[in-house]
């Protein structure tokens, strides 16, 4: 997922889940201040059904906070073929394996590109499924918004 | 009525109010997260096309609006497989109906594409076949959705909910093709042709033939050994013609070993880049060019070792990552040492690199 996709649908979404388990948990706390002012058993009943609510906003809010981008870097390995001397360089358009990249800085001979490939931080599979959002609202978004995991 | 039996009757229509409305929610459940995945499949997949319809249009001389009614005749293409119910020379039918639509379909993107060289051309015809497969699977799970809605069959749905996890790995990994084949930069797969192009640099390949179209073949010596290195001709995305070259190759030198190379699909659970060695021919895809190899050799009574890259599916189709090269590169060796403990100085082995060699030249 794009950083500006993550940062768009965090912006969007993180104010809505914030209000919402806002709400629930004044609720919460009103429905236990009239259960102990009462005793009346239809508050505490109340109060565990917004409790249960609360803890599934809180855990989408913690799913939503933890989508992060990662980014996938491209890079050429280049590589000496007399001294061994290598180097990782941003992916460059035109290069392709066994292309000559320059010069080698220590000995002056031709620079080989060795291997073109991810950088491991960025290699994770992208995960390909639907956002942590109830789904309704999942569907809702990726069908709008065009806003979707693994991009 | 008494009470009690009241309460009875009471109790059990909740009940049984509860088991429906369970298995009703469950339902709404699975449609939700249908609905949820076919949302993510449809944008995949269009979003794979309008990169098809850039990257065709970037070499087109042909107006956007007519270039996207070729792209959307291209990515609707199908291949209907010969009849199956005699199969004697079935493997001959598929190989001549799979040999067609290669030909036409890459005529077809040339003429689209017609300011664009022929490596240019191969990467976009790989970047059609993937958009085409992207738009199938999205049409087929659709259509199961809408068929298990239309009956509403809680088992079609149940069914397709099931799949889901599977048909997601390949759509991740159809994707991850998309941005491979339309910059041209090699992908897991590739890592077979890797091999054996880096194996006859490192040998000193004293010749190069082409001896069947988009192949190329690589002749070294290694030790009085001699080598014959086969492999997809690059850096257009292909996956060549093994089989014939493996004929061409068998026509004129007395082989003792067939060394092939391959990414091979790992288990959930299995290490990326993790090396194994095999018995057999080391290619996927529809198995045509498999059985004819697999024919020259028990013909010719050849040993068939193979060694396995072990990736994921969407590792495969991705552009190669970095535990990918790095095991690619132990391959070489790996292969050096088979040839070195398995041929004897003096006969002939060929190594297959097998796979497509986009970005390997």
């Amino acid at each position: 997922m794009g950083e500006n996709i993550v940062g768009s649908l965090k912006k969007k979404w993180l104010p809505v889940y914030g209000v919402l388990a806002a709400a629930t948990g004044v609720l919460l706390v009103g429905l236990m201040y009239l259960y102990a002012k009462t005793g009346a058993n239809d508050y505490s009943m109340a109060a565990m059904v917004d409790s249960l609510f609360l803890l599934y906003i809180l855990w989408s809010i913690y799913k939503l906070a933890k989508l992060e981008f990662k980014p996938r870097k491209v890079v050429t390995l280049v590589r000496c073929e007399k001294c061994g001397y290598s180097e990782e360089r941003d992916y460059a358009r035109g290069d392709y394996l066994f292309k000559v990249k320059g010069q080698c800085p220590k000995c002056g001979a031709p620079l080989l590109v060795a291997g073109i490939y991810v950088k491991e931080a960025g290699e994770e599979e992208p995960d390909f499924t639907p956002l942590p959002l109830p789904t309704g609202l999942a569907t809702f978004i990726t069908t709008f918004s065009g806003l979707k995991r693994g991009d | 009525m008494d009470g009690t039996t009241y309460d009875l009757i009471v109790t059990m229509i909740v009940l049984m109010l509860f088991a429906y409305l369970s298995r009703e929610l469950e339902v709404m459940r699975a449609i939700s997260e249908i609905e949820g995945y076919l949302a993510l499949f449809k944008q995949s997949r269009d979003t794979a096309f309008q990169a098809l319809l850039r990257s065709l249009g970037r070499f087109s001389s042909l107006d956007r609006k007519m270039v996207e009614e070729k792209a959307s005749q291209l990515i609707e293409i199908a291949v209907i497989f010969p009849v199956n119910l005699d199969p004697y020379g079935i493997v001959e039918k598929i190989r001549h109906v799979l040999r067609v639509e290669e030909k036409e379909v890459e005529e077809e993107v040339s003429s689209i594409a017609s300011r664009g060289n022929r490596v240019d051309v191969q990467n976009l015809t790989n970047l059609v076949e993937a958009v085409r497969a992207l738009n199938y699977l999205y049409k087929l799970v659709n259509h199961y959705y809408l068929i298990a809605r239309k009956f509403k069959s809680l088992w079609l749905i149940l069914q397709l909910n099931a799949l889901l996890p599977f048909l997601s790995e390949e759509f991740k990994a159809l994707e991850g093709a998309v941005k491979a084949f339309k910059n041209g930069l090699p992908i897991g797969d590739s890592a077979g042709p890797y091999v054996a192009a880096k194996l006859a640099r490192i040998l000193g390949a004293k010749r190069r033939y082409e001896p069947v179209p988009d192949t190329e073949v690589f002749y070294a010596e290694m030790g009085g050994r001699r080598i014959y290195l086969a492999k997809a001709k690059g850096p257009g995305g292909t996956v060549g013609r093994l089989d014939e070259a493996l004929e061409w190759i068998t026509g004129r030198d007395d082989v003792s070993l067939i060394v092939s190379v391959d990414a091979a699909l790992k288990l959930e659970g299995e290490e990326t880049g993790l090396i194994s060695h095999g018995f057999g021919v080391a290619m996927g895809g529809v198995g045509v060019e498999r059985f004819r190899i697999e024919e020259i050799a028990t013909k010719k009574k050849i040993p068939l070792y193979a060694v396995l890259i072990k990736m994921s599916e969407w590792e495969a189709s991705s552009i190669m990552g970095e535990k990918v090269y790095k095991a690619a590169d132990k391959a070489v060796e790996v292969v050096k040492q088979v040839l070195e403990h398995k041929v004897k100085p003096g006969t002939a082995a060929v190594v297959l690199g097998v796979g497509n060699t986009i970005g390997v030249p």
